[in-house]
């Protein structure tokens, strides 16, 4: 059973690590780090279910109620930070920004 | 070294060696008004206030020094060439500061060995400083008033001028005082360092910048052969000395330079000698001088003129037990004096810009002082160095006045008759070019006349060219007096409609000048009563000048023997070259008569005998043909080299820098290959490795 939750768990992430690389708005790329996010919760919550050694505990889903917490913080400060850069450049294109490229 | 210190002085010793540093801390709390920005029309006080200080201490110590001075049993006796050799008193004292160098540890035999900051009081430095300080104060009170703008505003740098001019100050005092070599070469190279900067004091002007490097450059020449003849001096008198004797004291180095053989003493009085030729602007290191009047011209009066220069004659006067055991290196100083004397002399003759002519003076004049010093009269030397500072200082100091009330025009041909604007500057003016002329009894007739004397004794050959040269000076002084004083008014349009008598305060201390430009010469003359050996009746050559520099470590004997008939010839010479000026130039001509008269020669002259252009063919060019030759093998050869071994890693960091595109997406991208190839990596290892 392990297995087809950890396939569950890396197709998430593999879907938001494809979607955050191949999508401009940043609205969506916020959306699919969540969904890389979640992907990893999963796999916690599969492990704390199925251990390697095979007795269960309460580890995973614990560390993964954890994992919300964060996630909801870091979403509503991910959020407020989009907001800004919309109001500098008027679009939520990712491209616009390449402050980092080497001039 | 035992101190026979008399214990007459008026002030104590420690209080005189202060002296040099009153203008230091004058120029320093000018440099403290520069940086605090305040008003630069007070920027002279601190240094004129040092200098008053300085002089002030240095005319006490004159009259002071000879009771300081321990007394030598045979005091007076002349003609100790002879007795030099072999039995050295010290005619004056060291005073120690504090010791600098060690130049020994305590396991070696000459322990308790320094190089030290110590200042030597003899006779000679008594004169040097006196008349320094006393002109340097002129000066400065002069330098208040003219460097200022036809507003009477102060002119940019007003601050910076008077900065430099007390450490100049305080330079040419410790080059006066010191009492070893090492320190004497100290402040022979800030002296030269002033003089750098002062030339080159409107460096925005480019000729002003070439002429202080110029300056600079011929005299690293000199002070090159100055440098290693101190080194050579210390290799040959350390293994001679004992502990507690410091082995570049001047008195240490006189006492043991007798024991040097003839070939050491010679070898090192010609490389002391090269340093001289540098810093005394003698031939053929000579031209830097004229292209220093770059300078302002209180630069040129006191540095060019009346002390920095005459530090040569100082050095050898000074190193007298050296010189005067050297009867070549006494030669090579008659020959180059000579040389030097006569080139200056006619070259002065086809000028126009009065400050370049009063320069090839200076020169000629210094060749004089040489020539006295070839002739084994340095006392002769000194006492020109003496009066030569009070009429040259004031001539170019008349040079300036004028040059500041016609806009900066001392072209000679763009004005003249310039007698009723300033009356004033036109007395002054009369008085130095007498002086300088060496008209019967003003300054600088005793001064010359001596010289005259010994060049004649030494050879009348020398003699009768210095007779020659000193017509010359006569005759190209007064040519310069009157194409600027008589003849109609003509004034430059840069003067502007009012021109003017120049201020007080730049007035007022060329009357100081000029009362030592008439009676200087006293100081070196006898009043007599003997009607049949005497210039006219009452005066007889040599007196308290020469009396008080028997105890200096001058050396050297005084020649009467060219007879008092000789006075008579040389007044008549001055006065016929004043005479003959005044026919040819007494009413300014426009047309100038020599350069129609002599022609070819004139030409030489004026182009000062192309020795510019031939050192610039024979060494400037090759040089920096030399040197363009360095900086191509630098920037090609080294630099080709250094970019082949470097174009690896810039190819590499070129490649890389592409995929710095700051754009987001490329990044995790990035991250997400990397993960992957590690990813990989680590299964493949685990399945094969391990």
């Amino acid at each position: 059973m392990l297995v087809a939750y950890l396939l569950v768990g890396a197709a998430l992430f593999a879907l938001g690590l494809i979607g955050f690389v191949t999508r401009r708005n940043l609205i969506i790329m916020f959306l699919c780090t969540e969904l890389m996010f979640q992907g990893i919760v999963v796999n916690l919550v599969a492990f704390g279910r199925y251990p390697l050694d095979g007795n269960p505990t309460l580890d995973g889903q614990v560390f993964s109620l954890f994992l919300l917490a964060v996630a909801a913080a870091e979403a509503a400060l991910g959020l407020a930070l989009v907001v800004l850069l919309y109001r500098y450049k008027g679009t939520l294109d990712a491209s616009v920004w390449k402050l980092l490229k080497d001039v | 070294m035992l101190l026979a210190q008399a214990s007459t002085s008026l002030l104590p010793v420690d209080l005189y060696a202060t002296l040099p540093f009153w203008p230091l801390l004058g120029a320093i709390f000018t440099g403290i008004m520069i940086a605090l920005r305040l008003k630069a029309e007070r920027a002279f006080w601190p240094v004129v206030l040092g200098v008053g200080v300085s002089a002030v201490l240095g005319v006490i110590l004159f009259f002071d020094l000879p009771g300081m001075l321990p007394h030598k049993a045979d005091a007076g006796v002349t003609g100790h060439v002879a007795e030099a050799a072999h039995e050295y008193h010290d005619p004056g004292f060291t005073h120690t500061i504090y010791n600098w160098i060690s130049l020994g540890d305590e396991n070696s035999l000459k322990h308790d060995q320094w190089i030290s900051v110590n200042f030597y009081f003899d006779g000679l430095t008594g004169i040097m400083i006196a008349f320094v300080t006393v002109v340097s104060l002129m000066v400065m009170i002069y330098s208040i008033g003219y460097m200022r703008d036809h507003h009477g505003h102060p002119e940019r740098g007003y601050e910076r001028f008077f900065a430099f001019m007390g450490i100049f100050v305080f330079s040419m005092a410790m080059l006066v005082f010191a009492g070893n070599f090492v320190l004497l070469y100290l402040g022979w190279e800030l002296v030269g360092l002033c003089s750098y900067l002062l030339i080159g004091f409107y460096y925005k002007k480019p000729s002003a910048a070439a002429a202080a490097k110029k300056a600079f450059i011929v005299n690293r020449i000199g002070d090159f052969g100055f440098a290693l003849g101190i080194f050579a001096l210390y290799m040959f008198i350390r293994p001679l000395t004992h502990s507690g004797e410091n082995p570049l004291d001047y008195a240490v180095v006189f006492h043991y330079i007798g024991e040097l053989s003839q070939g050491k003493i010679t070898l090192v009085a010609l490389l002391l000698l090269c340093g001289a030729l540098g810093k005394s602007a003698q031939f053929p290191l000579y031209v830097w001088l004229p292209d220093a009047m770059e300078g302002p011209s209180p630069v040129s009066a006191l540095i060019h003129a009346a002390t920095m220069v005459t530090a040569g004659i100082y050095m050898i006067a000074r190193c007298g037990p050296i010189f005067a055991a050297s009867q070549t290196a006494l030669n090579v100083i008659v020959v180059l004096g000579v040389i030097g004397a006569m080139l200056a002399a006619t070259m002065a003759m086809a000028q126009y810009d009065m400050k370049r002519i009063l320069a090839y003076s200076t020169i000629s004049q210094l060749a004089y002082m040489f020539v006295a010093l070839g002739c084994s009269t340095p006392a002769s030397g000194v006492f020109h160095v003496f009066t030569h500072a009070f009429f040259k200082a004031l001539l170019f100091l008349c040079a300036g006045s004028i040059m500041l009330q016609m806009g900066h025009i001392i072209d000679l041909r763009r004005f003249s008759g310039l007698r009723n604007i300033l009356p004033h500057t036109k007395r002054l003016m009369l008085i130095g070019c007498l002086s300088l002329a060496g008209f019967p009894l003003l300054a600088g007739f005793w001064s010359k006349d001596e010289i005259v004397h010994a060049s004649f004794v030494y050879h009348p050959i020398v003699g009768a060219l210095m007779l020659i040269t000193a017509g010359m000076t006569a005759y190209y002084t007064f040519r310069m007096y009157f194409l600027c004083f008589h003849g109609p008014l003509r004034l430059p349009k840069e003067a502007g409609d009012h021109p003017r008598e120049s201020p007080p305060v730049m007035i007022a201390p060329l009357y100081v000048l000029a009362l030592g430009a008439i009676v200087a010469g006293y100081v070196g003359v006898t009043f007599t009563m003997l009607m049949g050996d005497s210039f006219l009746g009452f005066l007889k050559p040599h007196g308290y000048f020469h009396h008080y520099l028997h105890a200096s470590t001058v050396v050297g004997g005084e020649q009467h023997g060219g007879g008092l008939w000789l006075m008579y010839v040389s007044s008549a010479i001055a006065i016929a070259g004043i005479w003959l000026a005044w026919v040819r130039y007494g009413d300014a001509p426009v047309e100038d008569p020599d350069k129609a008269a002599l022609g070819g020669l004139w030409r030489l002259w004026n182009a000062k005998y192309y020795l510019d252009e031939l050192y610039d063919r024979l060494f400037v060019r090759p040089l920096r043909g030399l040197g363009r030759f360095f900086f191509a093998t630098d920037n090609n050869g080294i630099d080709g080299l250094i970019w082949v071994v470097t174009a690896v890693p810039r190819a590499m960091g070129g490649g890389l820098r592409l995929l710095q595109n700051g754009a987001l997406q490329g990044y995790a991208l990035g991250m997400v290959i990397g993960l992957t190839v590690i990813v990989l990596l680590w299964r493949w290892l685990e399945i094969n490795g391990a």
